[in-house]
């Protein structure tokens, strides 16, 4: 079967602080957030609630 | 007259142009601009030292229509080594060809245009098809998103051009400096793409949450957005306020005792993490900043049960309902209660609080649990947003107003 072109949103892997991260291999919180490219800060962060925005490492951080 | 339309390529390959004497130049600054841009949203390049970007031909082809013209300014910037090619293509695979600028010729982006009406129309009409889509629900938010929401361009680009040139005074490594120059770019396409009306604006079906260039957007470079007099209405504390308003519905916690009343009365008044800041103390003899005691929550609300043992057992000591409810939520999947959550935020702050807001017809941009509004307009936008969680949930949070601009 043919598979499809990687598009802008294939969610997985994703690139932090020069590592690429399979969806195993990211922060189990940041999974729980992370629904869409579009929600991404340019670091590849993604907003959690009360101005924290959470990475693929789990490093939590305002943006 | 026709329309032009800003494309963005390195200086470096701009300077290269200038002298060249191919007849299509513009084809040449889609396809640069094309590269860059899809590295930069596609968000793949986060080492920033300019890596290949898989692009399906069909995506140029999309612009430059005719296949000759297409071929011929590809061969172009490939012959004279302005770009590279991985040259690594499988359609069984699902792999594109990778391009990148040449490293001889990455460089800060700036501003070119294009005119070619062929050429616009098609850019045009793919900017108006991605945000075609619309929800009765926040009709009135995205339309005025859309035609409103702008950045005073240069000053946020003067802003990132002196922190560029301060960061590079303090670095020699060239590779370190590629990395600035290409966080530079990120940030500048980001202002870019507002400054030239190329706005995003998404619903999440996940989590309901809306995305937009504002909700992504740094927060040193909120100061520049265009509408001025911006405050920014907060809910404090809100994730911890939003659990209090999951476990308000389940009548087995609410009438149990003590315990939940003590949570409410601490995520209601928006002192909770400070409250959970004195007790982390009293267990442990360790302090914590309000910061790390916010972090540590988000561990305990959302890591799977096997995870933050001891965190939680800190938890459990003082709300151990509580505790053991979280668990329950994330037996299956863990991540079950972090998207109950979300969509109770974006339900609230977007179906309930927006459309409200429509109604009274005040203006807003909104930040997932944040509201951003006319600073004339904050007494009446916090009477709004209390009025519906009295309506909505019989309780009133905390909300904090910060000037914005």
């Amino acid at each position: 079967m043919k598979k499809k072109f990687k598009k802008e949103d294939d969610l997985y892997p994703i690139w932090y602080e020069g590592k690429l991260y399979t969806e195993e291999e990211c922060d189990d919180i940041f999974i729980c957030f992370y629904h869409t490219k579009l929600a991404l800060n340019y670091l590849n962060g993604v907003y959690v609630g009360d101005k924290i925005w959470i990475y693929p490492d789990g490093t939590m951080e305002e943006f | 007259m026709s329309k032009t339309i800003n494309r963005y390529i390195p200086e470096k390959i701009y300077e290269h142009l200038k002298k060249s004497s191919f007849k299509n130049k513009e084809h040449l600054i889609i396809i640069c601009d094309m590269i860059n841009r899809i590295s930069i949203f596609r968000k793949e390049d986060k080492d920033y030292s300019n890596i290949f970007t898989d692009i399906p031909g069909n995506y140029f082809k999309d612009i430059i229509s005719n296949e000759i013209s297409y071929k011929n300014a590809m061969d172009y910037l490939l012959d004279n080594k302005l770009i590279d090619c991985d040259g690594l293509y499988s359609k069984a695979l699902g792999k594109a060809f990778g391009y990148k600028i040449n490293d001889e010729y990455f460089s800060k982006l700036i501003k070119v245009q294009v005119c070619k009406p062929t050429l616009t129309k098609k850019i045009i009409s793919n900017i108006n098809t991605k945000n075609s889509y619309v929800n009765e629900k926040y009709k009135k938010y995205k339309s005025f998103f859309l035609s409103n929401f702008d950045i005073d361009y240069e000053e946020g680009l003067n802003y990132i051009n002196t922190n560029l040139n301060t960061s590079l005074c303090t670095t020699n490594s060239i590779k370190d400096r590629f990395k600035l120059i290409n966080k530079y770019n990120h940030s500048f396409m980001a202002l870019s793409a507002i400054n030239d009306g190329d706005l995003f604006f998404r619903y999440n079906k996940t989590n309901g949450r809306i995305d937009t260039n504002l909700t992504n957007l740094k927060s040193e470079l909120k100061v520049f957005i265009k509408t001025k007099n911006l405050v920014q209405v907060d809910i404090v504390n809100s994730q911890p306020y939003f659990l209090n308003l999951i476990l308000s519905s389940n009548p087995s916690l609410c009438t149990t005792n003590s315990e939940f009343e003590k949570y409410n009365n601490w995520t209601t008044k928006g002192i909770f993490y400070e409250n959970f800041q004195r007790e982390y103390y009293k267990n442990t003899g360790k302090s914590m900043n309000r910061k790390e005691i916010k972090n540590l929550m988000f561990c305990i609300y959302y890591s799977r049960n096997n995870s933050y043992i001891k965190e939680k057992n800190i938890f459990r000591s003082i709300f151990p309902e509580i505790m053991k409810w979280i668990e329950k939520e994330k037996e299956n999947r863990h991540n079950e209660l972090a998207i109950k959550m979300q969509k109770i935020e974006s339900n609230f702050c977007i179906n309930i609080v927006c459309q409200e807001l429509d109604k009274h017809n005040i203006n807003y941009y909104t930040i997932h649990d944040a509201w951003l509004v006319d600073r004339f307009d904050e007494l009446r936008v916090k009477n709004i947003i209390e009025q519906c969680f009295i309506n909505t949930y019989n309780n009133i949070p905390k909300l904090k107003i910060e000037k914005i601009n």
